[in-house]
């Protein structure tokens, strides 16, 4: 084993780990903006295994593009988000999974008194968690729970919306609530235990299929250390009209995201009344307008094929406005 | 020429709708109309007397076979319509004033002159789809006039009887005359009488046909066993009884025989069967005439007793005698008839057993009778011939059994007659009586003329067998002319003693009652059988209607069912397969509940299947 | 070399489980963006491995690679820019609160 091999296998190590470390810290962490590092930090492993590849040309497109292009992006965005530090979450740590109190350590909660028992109560509560399995189970149904009462309570959501963008410190504060209102802080959807099984099975199928793979036609050629000659003249040369064809779909995704967001249509009226009226809150998403179709069958033989039909007009009323 | 031959037939006719018209405006009510016709009816005929023509036509022509219609006029169609016309006449201007208490004159008139149309069509006719028109006419004719007073109730049953018995022998008529334009290939009855000269008929047809028409005579002329018809008959207004039941109508059946006399001639065994059945009803007749009680039915009998004696002359070959007798009867009887009714008119009833002197009352009327009665008697007063005689002789011409029946047949016509007239008329002087008299003097006119021709019979019988073709009147022996003298005197004066001493007993006990009594029953059985018959077909028809409602029913549950079926089982089943497919679609509605993360999650969940399905399974 | 090709596929393949877990279980949209990227990061590490391995000569799996990283980053921008016209109308961006398409 020669030094550039075991610098090599270790290269490559510490670049996986990264990579995979802040792919899993992006996934589970309670804040967004962590999120949004571990991402960053993953990019950054991932491009050293570029470089590791011999891909230099791409590694360092990597970091520029990826790193400072769309995660700076993601960040802004995060910000516009509410509670993007995740003091929310932070200050329920028995709704958070171990990886994610784990990936979410040093968080500020948002009540202070629940902040020492945060810190020290971390992997206490790690151990009350007896049954992870179920944890899972029941906090997805639980949230499922929470979910259900939250659509009931859209003022309160509205409302929480309506503090946002004003500060990413803002801690949601309009409303107390703090565990009644937990359908709104909750990062996670209703599945996140079936995300989990199936990111699990979907890595062990694609791993199990590389392992179990007949080994690749490796070919043992070197690349041209002077990749970014290479990419270059294959983009002046061989790749032009895709070069130029990516060239004018950013264009028209810069037009297209600048239209968008756009601080929409001013309304007609220059007054205040008129703005606010625009930006007010829209009106809470009513009941589901679609009733149930099936009706229980009525068993009288005045039931008939006649143009009457009671059944086909209620059908019909019952999906006319959707 | 031809104008005045349809004018006699169709001048009444034309009356008749007139009347029923314009007759309630009249101060007659129509009756003026019916005389007036028939008196122009009568002075065509005269004018047209001696003439011989026909008119003929064809009614129409298909497959072979020609229906023809016409009148004729000869000497015997001549004579009976003159005969007819005549009667008609008086018996029409009796009838205006005999009808001036009933309701509804101007219908009887137009029934009246409906058929004296009809009986001049009948016997002017030249063929014989026209004449069996016109016998069905008469008959209808007569039904309508029986039926006249149909709030009587025997009225209604009387008119029924008789349209009924004489449309059985009518049966006889239509398939004689069928049979004739089945075998000759046309209904002209000149060209049947050449055929049957010229032989061009096998017997047997002739035989058949003459049959056939006998039977349709038998039922006009009420001759045994068809009868009965003729007394119940006489619930009809008098001169209805005249005219059509003792003159005319009943004479049709005579009258058709003299028509086809050539045809019953050659036809073998034809004249016999007219000459027994003829000799039966004289005798049966006569023989329960004696024992009535109603004046008009005694009188009925009598007209069914002289028509048989007018079957008897035909049936021994004496055709001419047959139609003298038809004359003569014809007048004499519609006088008895009308005397009959004037004396119903005064008193109010017919019954023998009630009335009595009436000769002190009705001077006129017993004059007229008694001129009728001596005609009918065979007794006349002036000693020319009658028709009796004339029919005597005929009967010796084929030996003597016959004529001592006859001299039979007029003892017994004296013995009723007189019993009837001296029973009415003779007698000590009624209590006053509130009827109206002699004071109607159309009644009078009609009843006398008729009377006196009755009485002037004999000058008809000389100057008739010129007219006729029938040959001359055979010539009686003195002897025989003496005995029916005799015969008639004897009669005469057993009746007249009888009523005088027992007022209206019978005359000869009670046979003449048991024989009405057992004719009535033999009729009467036939008619049984035909109504517990139509029972029966009534009880199936009952049946196939059961039947065919069982099956309306049951193809009605049937279809109940398949609707049921239909409705509840394909109907509802439809209806629960669409609904089935509904809440299959509402159960599906769960996959699109619109959260992109369950949209996320089932692609990746899908694509992971996917791949490892196609892995396990190989591609 | 001598870390072989698997490792790095394997290694992409562990980056592409946990881009689709944060694809589906993250709640707000701007995660999901970012779950998204992961994604095309894992698949770019995928293509550059194979090229390096099977095909070196080639480099056009490399502009592959620049092309992917490209549309990615605009996909990100419009779909960014989309979510702000959303949370203007919603004033939220949680995914779950999107039942339009709900039938």
């Amino acid at each position: 084993m020669s030094v550039a091999g075991i610098v090599e296998i270790i290269a490559f190590a510490s670049s996986a780990f990264i990579a995979v470390a802040g792919a899993l810290g992006m996934a589970t962490t309670m804040s967004m903006f962590r999120s949004a590092i571990f991402l960053m930090a993953s990019f950054m492993g991932v491009a050293g295994l570029f470089i590791l590849l011999s891909a230099d040309l791409l590694g360092l497109l990597q970091i520029l593009m990826y790193i400072g292009g769309m995660l700076v992006m993601a960040l802004f965005m995060v910000l516009f988000m509410p509670d993007p530090g995740g003091a929310m979450m932070a200050a329920m740590p028995e709704m958070m999974t171990p990886i994610g109190r784990f990936f979410s350590l040093g968080l500020l909660p948002e009540n202070s008194h629940a902040a020492a028992a945060e810190m020290s109560g971390a992997h206490a509560e790690h151990d009350t968690h007896a049954d992870h399995g179920g944890g899972h189970g029941t906090h997805a149904r639980h949230q499922d729970a929470e979910h259900q009462r939250g659509r009931e309570r859209k003022e309160g959501d509205d409302a929480h919306g309506g503090g946002d963008h004003h500060a990413h410190g803002a801690q949601g504060g309009s409303h107390g609530m703090g565990h009644m209102d937990m359908s709104d802080m909750s990062m996670v959807t209703p599945v996140r235990a079936w995300a989990a099984w199936l990111a699990v099975a979907t890595g062990c199928v694609i791993v199990g299929l590389l392992v179990l793979r007949p080994s690749w036609p490796v070919s043992s050629a070197l690349p041209d250390p002077r990749s970014a000659d290479q990419v270059g003249s294959l983009l002046m040369d061989k790749y032009m009209v895709g070069f130029e064809a990516a060239g004018f779909l950013i264009l028209i995704g810069i037009v297209g995201a600048v239209l968008a967001a756009h601080s929409g249509q001013h309304p007609d009226h220059r007054d205040r009344e008129a703005r606010v009226a625009v930006n007010a809150p829209p009106p809470p998403i009513e009941a589901d307008f679609l009733e149930p179709l099936s009706q229980p069958l009525r068993d009288d033989d005045k039931c008939s094929p006649a143009p009457d039909g009671g059944h086909a007009n209620h059908h019909a009323g019952g999906e006319g406005p959707t | 020429m031809s104008g005045l031959l349809i004018a006699v037939p169709v001048l009444p006719l034309l009356a008749g709708p007139l009347s029923l018209l314009f007759g309630s405006r009249l101060p007659w009510r129509g009756g003026e109309l019916i005389v007036a016709a028939t008196a122009l009816s009568l002075a065509a005929l005269m004018l047209l007397m001696g003439e011989h023509q026909v008119l003929d036509g064809t009614w129409f022509e298909s497959g072979g076979f020609r229906l023809t219609v016409g009148l004729e006029l000869d000497g015997l169609t001549w004579f009976a319509a003159a005969v007819v016309a005549g009667v008609s006449f008086f018996v029409g201007l009796y009838s205006v004033g005999y009808m001036t208490d009933e309701r509804d004159r101007p219908r009887f008139f137009a029934e009246l002159a409906l058929f004296i149309g009809a009986m001049l069509t009948l016997v002017l006719a030249s063929s014989l789809v026209l004449l069996f028109a016109a016998w069905e006419t008469v008959s209808i004719a007569s039904y309508l006039l029986i039926g006249f007073r149909y709030e009587e109730e025997g009225a209604r049953a009387a008119a029924t009887k008789a349209f009924l018995m004489t449309r059985l022998g009518d049966v006889g008529f239509l398939l004689g005359w069928l049979l004739v334009l089945l075998v000759l290939g046309t209904t002209d009855i000149r060209t049947l009488l050449s055929s049957v000269e010229q032989a061009r008929l096998s017997p047997r047809m002739l035989t058949a046909i003459a049959l056939l028409m006998f039977l349709a005579a038998i039922g006009k002329s009420a001759q045994l066993p068809l009868t009965a018809w003729l007394p119940d008959a006489m619930v009809a207004p008098t001169p209805v009884s005249a005219l059509i039941h003792s003159a005319t109508m009943v004479a049709a059946g005579v009258y058709l025989l003299l028509r086809l006399y050539p045809l019953f001639a050659t036809a073998p065994g034809a004249l016999d069967a007219v000459f027994w059945v003829g000799s039966a009803t004289a005798l049966f007749s006569a023989l329960v005439a004696t024992g009535e009680m109603d004046l008009k039915r005694v009188l009925a009998w009598s007209t069914s007793s002289h028509l048989g004696e007018m079957m008897l002359a035909i049936g021994l070959g004496g055709p001419l005698a047959a139609a003298l007798q038809f004359a003569t009867h014809a007048s004499f009887k519609s006088a008895l008839f009308l005397s009959a009714g004037m004396v119903d008119k005064h008193t109010g009833t017919r019954d023998l057993r009630r009335l009595r002197g009436l000769g002190h009352v009705l001077p006129v009327t017993t004059l007229a009778f008694l001129l009728g009665a001596l005609s009918l008697a065979g007794f006349q007063p002036f000693f020319f011939t009658s028709s009796d005689e004339v029919i005597v002789a005929t009967a010796l011409s084929s030996g003597s059994a016959a004529a001592y029946l006859m001299l039979g047949v007029i003892f017994l016509s004296g013995v009723y007659i007189a019993r009837a007239g001296i029973a009415v008329f003779a007698g000590d002087k009624p209590e006053a009586g509130s009827g109206p008299g002699e004071r109607n003097l159309p009644m009078l006119i009609g009843m006398m003329a008729l009377a006196i021709a009755a009485a002037l019979g004999s000058l008809v019988i000389a100057a008739v067998p010129q007219v006729l073709p029938f040959g001359t009147e055979p010539e009686t022996p003195w002897a025989w002319r003496l005995f029916v003298i005799l015969a008639a005197i004897a009669g005469l004066a057993v009746g007249g003693w009888h009523a005088w001493r027992y007022h209206a007993a019978p005359a000869i006990a009670w046979l003449p009652g048991a024989m009405e009594r057992a004719l009535a029953a033999a009729t009467a059985f036939p008619v049984q059988i035909v109504f517990a018959f139509a029972r029966g077909v009534a009880r199936l028809e009952h049946w196939v209607d059961a039947i065919a409602r069982g099956t309306a029913t049951a193809v009605w549950a049937l279809a109940m069912d398949t609707d049921r079926l239909e409705r509840r089982d394909f109907g509802a089943g439809g209806d629960r397969l669409a609904q089935a497919f509904a809440s299959l679609g509402e159960r599906l509605r769960r996959l699109e509940t619109g959260k992109l993360y369950l949209y996320t999650l089932g692609l990746f969940v899908w694509s992971l299947v996917v791949v490892v399905g196609g892995l396990a399974f190989g591609f | 070399m001598i870390v072989p090709l698997t490792a790095y596929l394997v290694v992409g393949a562990i980056l592409f489980a946990i881009a689709v877990y944060t694809v589906v279980a993250q709640r707000s949209a701007v995660m999901v963006l970012m779950g998204i990227e992961l994604l095309l990061n894992a698949v770019g590490l995928n293509i550059v491995a194979f090229w390096r391995f099977v095909r070196p000569d080639d480099y056009s799996a490399q502009i592959f690679t620049i092309f992917i990283i490209t549309i990615g980053a605009v996909e990100m921008a419009i779909g960014l820019g989309i979510m702000m016209m959303i949370y203007r109308q919603r004033r939220t961006v949680q995914v779950d609160k999107f039942t339009e398409l709900r039938g």
